[in-house]
């Protein structure tokens, strides 16, 4: 494993833990703080932290360091939260993305010092961290206090015994004893003894093997945490006990328990695991850590049991979180909830094999339907045996098709979390104020589909707020909340997901949209448009209702590439508004790309697919039905609205103009800007899942066609891109000036 | 005969020969990834005269070019009798429309001549060499100028 491959670990653990980190501080926004989620929060920020610092990422270290102290006063005192450190909380998750992403791409971050200042001033950070900046010095400049620093030199109060038994992989890393035991004294004094008993003679010494241990008698006043704190970066490298022998706990820590007790309850209530045990990973139980722990020390060992007791004891009674520290359910619920990590274990694949193995799921599909066919005409019918076999084989396919695409299905809420971040930015851009709610961020979606709908939901989130919200004095005057909400819900319907913007803004000013869209000709002047065709009007190519071009919405895209966008995902969207109370824009989509809904069609010889979402009816035409306008157009009049028909055969080339409409069927097909489409084709077929295949990839783009598909017989359909065809339709020159312009 | 062995131990460049009307063609071995019989193509809409359709190799998408009237010396109607050579270029896969393989040719560098200069309205520059062996003469298809994007994009 090269250097790069371990710092790309880095940065894809960092995007977890930057996941972890929002989400936490979102449910802390609107739950209010809970100790578990502050401390989850904490731990992200930490281990952001502690990675930078191995790599040297030292603008990334110091920002995540100011991050974790004004989160530490939190953690220390729940109270401490407020809106407006709220706030700075989630602007600091912003600026730590960035910097991650400076440092992730080599470029020089920005400058960060401004905010890390503000955080340092709400939270009143400054004197009383200077420990864990004196950890950090290595790595990067941050403010020492001198005045507290002295403070600290007088030592007080307690005595803890630190047992260190490095395992050889701390040395492997780089890190050195020296150094902790160097950190521990500026915090306080300390005598080290060094236990030699495991050193072998020199005969059968193996360089590379820990040996040592070290036994330290600490005086300080601090407390244990900020012990740990020093031995952070070597978690899960070392056996490390930390034990209190003597002193009184400094006033106002809230614990009046014995220091023993006081041991106990923090080796769980605390994200630093089990002082007693090997430290590792906070999913490991401390029944397997204290196993996996080379022997140590008798008394040590005899802890170890105690410890196991202890927690046991509080897993089995109360389940409740306690506070910081001052009751034993905390060590408790924490048992809990590392058993309940180590149960949800994922690992990280890369894409390309899950991509793969849904090809070769495909090929598998298509196989199948081949077999099918064979066996049909073979003459077995489906209870004979070879047909029963046959059933379950197909049983088996959709099975292992489904677990598949279920690989690749993954919740929406990475995309849903970066929509706070948008909106913020769109806040402070313009102003307003305006809260995301999510809904249904766990509502699972094919990754490809998530990553097409990241641009679409950025614009429409910038929309919604930026034309949507009205600022906070216009919201007031009419009886609304200052803060606006967006909410941003997803929901599975129908073998498709749903998405929804629903903001409580003005509405669509539905007089403004029709003047508009008048004036710049989307519409006629004397059109008749109900108020849900005004509202959707701003869909429409050209169309921008934003009087000046703003910083947030003005980027030169406008809804109609939102709108293309979600269709090139093979999605619809639609919106509707109140007018005064807000719009709601609701988007469906595939739950894949890789496999679709096809109405099966023949025409002119070919077999053709469409995808069943774009299809609304079918009819067969009645003599009466098609009308003539100009010279060659036609169209059916169907329910009172007037369809032009496609002849779908000689749209592509196939066949000449057919004289007689009623011989086929048509499908009413709704297709891009341009509306309605009715298809005529010879007949339908049937309808059944296909595997999309792309064109492009030996090929290249060809127009009218999305791509390809394979058939039971082994042979290939097209797959027609109704919104092409539907925008295209040529009224009387069709294939030649197609031929002429492809050749 | 004796000059051709002894380039063959000398390791020249191997090619596949094949017949497009009454003339002869060959590509690189090395782009040569399968021959097959002829099967039904899709038609593609809206598609130069050249591409044939697309037929299914294994699970891919495979354009069928007819090299005949690419090299613009009319369309073949493609038949049992008539072979898809298949070809790769860059990350691309295509098949060819050949009439027949002739021969699989071990040349050496004494039998290579650059293209001579023709009409330069036809199709000279879809030719990257010239093989002359005794009464034979062979262009060299060059793949990269008969891929159809390639001449969208000019057009």
């Amino acid at each position: 494993m090269s250097l790069d491959d371990i710092k790309e670990t880095f940065f894809a653990e960092c995007a977890d833990q930057m996941s972890e980190l929002e989400t936490g501080l979102h449910e802390i926004q609107s739950d209010g703080p809970d100790m578990d989620t502050v401390n989850a929060v904490f731990r992200a920020v930490h281990s952001i932290k502690g990675g930078a610092g191995a790599f040297g990422y030292n603008a990334l270290v110091s920002f995540a360091h100011v991050f974790e102290n004004a989160l530490d006063v939190i953690r220390n005192d729940l109270s401490q939260v407020n809106e407006a450190r709220m706030d700075l909380l989630l602007r600091s998750v912003d600026v730590l993305s960035d910097v991650i992403e400076a440092e992730r791409t080599g470029s020089e971050p920005e400058d960060s010092s401004g905010l890390a200042g503000e955080l340092e001033t709400a939270f009143g950070l400054g004197g009383a961290h200077e420990e864990e900046d004196e950890e950090e010095i290595n790595f990067a400049p941050v403010m020492i206090d001198l005045e507290a620093f002295d403070a600290v030199e007088a030592p007080s109060g307690r005595t803890f015994r630190i047992s260190f038994a490095p395992h050889a992989s701390l040395y492997l890393k780089g890190h050195d004893p020296l150094r902790f035991f160097r950190e521990l004294g500026d915090m306080g004094t300390l005598s080290v003894t060094c236990d030699l008993e495991a050193l072998p003679k020199l005969n059968d010494l193996t360089p590379d093997e820990s040996y040592l241990k070290w036994q330290i008698d600490f005086e300080t006043e601090r407390d244990r945490d900020d012990i740990e704190a020093v031995f952070d970066w070597v978690d899960g490298e070392c056996v490390l006990s930390i034990e209190e022998i003597g002193g009184s706990p400094p006033d106002g820590d809230g614990e009046n328990l014995d220091a023993f007790l006081q041991a106990l309850e923090e080796s769980g209530d605390d994200a630093a695991p089990a002082d007693l045990v090997d430290i590792d990973d906070f999913g490991q139980d401390p029944e397997t850590a204290s196993a996996d722990a080379p022997a140590p020390a008798n008394p040590v060992a005899e802890l170890v049991d105690t410890i196991e007791t202890a927690v046991g004891a509080n897993a089995s009674g109360n389940g409740d979180q306690g506070d910081d520290g001052n009751d034993n359910a905390g060590a408790g619920s924490k048992a809990e909830k590392k058993e309940v990590k180590k149960a949800s274990q994922t690992i990280r694949v890369e894409s390309e094999k899950v991509d793969r193995l849904i090809n070769l799921m495909g090929e598998l599909v298509i196989n199948q339907a081949m077999l099918a066919e064979r066996i049909g005409q073979a003459g077995f019918g489906s209870a004979s045996p070879t047909g029963l076999a046959l059933v379950e084989l197909q049983n088996l396919t959709r099975e292992i098709q489904s677990g598949v695409m279920a690989i690749r299905a993954q919740p929406v809420k990475p995309v849903f979390m970066r929509m706070s971040r948008v909106i913020r930015e769109v806040c402070s851009a313009t102003g307003k104020r305006a809260l995301l709610e999510l809904e249904g961020e766990h509502t699972e979606v094919d990754t490809t589909v998530i990553e097409g709908l990241i641009d679409p939901l950025t614009h429409m989130i910038r929309n919604a707020v930026d034309h949507g919200i009205e600022d906070p004095e216009t919201r007031q005057a009419r009886g609304k909340p200052a803060q606006g909400t967006v909410k941003l819900s997803a929901y599975h319907s129908s073998g498709r997901i749903v998405i929804e913007i629903n903001d409580d803004g003005a509405g669509i000013n539905r007089e403004r949209v029709l003047s508009k869209a008048i004036e710049k000709g989307i519409v006629a002047r004397d059109a008749k448009l109900s108020d849900d065709d005004i509202d959707n009007l701003i869909f429409a190519p050209g169309f921008s209702t934003a009087e000046t071009i703003t910083d947030v919405s003005g980027r030169g895209v406008g809804m109609d590439v939102v709108r293309q966008s979600i269709q090139a995902l093979g999605g619809r969207v639609h919106i509707a508004s109140r007018p005064g109370e807000g719009s709601l824009f609701s988007m469906t989509l595939p739950l894949t790309l890789a496999v679709l809904d096809g109405m099966i069609v023949k025409e002119a010889g070919q077999t053709l697919v469409l995808p069943v979402s774009a299809v609304l009816e079918t009819a067969t035409l009645k003599p009466g039905d098609v009308y003539t306008i100009g010279k060659n157009n036609r169209v059916v009049k169907m329910r009172n609205s007037l369809i032009p028909i496609i002849d779908v055969g000689r749209q592509l080339g196939f066949s000449e103009r057919r004289d007689d409409y009623t011989r086929g069927t048509i499908l009413v097909v709704e297709g891009g800007k341009n509306g309605l489409g009715a298809f005529l084709v010879d007949s339908i077929e049937g309808q059944q899942q296909v595997v999309i295949k792309s064109l492009e990839s030996n090929y290249q783009r060809v127009p009218s066609i999305a791509a390809a598909t394979i058939l039971g017989n082994g042979q290939i359909a097209l797959i027609l891109d109704c919104d092409h065809i539907v925008s295209h339709q040529s009224g009387e020159p069709g294939p030649e000036i197609i031929q002429s312009m492809a050749g | 005969m004796h000059d051709e062995n002894e380039q063959t131990t000398i390791g020249g460049e191997e090619f596949i020969a094949f017949r497009v009307g009454e003339q002869e063609f060959c590509v690189e071995i090395t782009s040569t990834r399968e021959i097959r019989g002829w099967s039904q193509a899709t038609r593609l809409p809206h598609s130069p005269e050249y591409i044939v359709g697309v037929i299914n190799l294994r699970g891919t998408i495979l354009p069928i070019m007819d090299l005949s009237a690419r090299l613009g010396m009319g369309s073949s109607t493609p038949s049992e009798r008539h072979v898809i050579i298949v070809v790769q270029v860059h990350d691309k896969t295509i098949g060819l429309l050949v009439d027949s393989v002739s021969d699989i040719l071990d040349v050496g560098p004494d039998h290579l001549r650059p293209v001579p200069e023709v009409n330069p309205s036809m199709s000279s520059e879809m030719f990257r060499r010239v093989i002359v062996i005794d009464k034979r003469i062979i262009c060299e298809i060059c793949l990269e100028a008969i891929m159809p994007e390639l001449e969208m994009q000019a057009a």
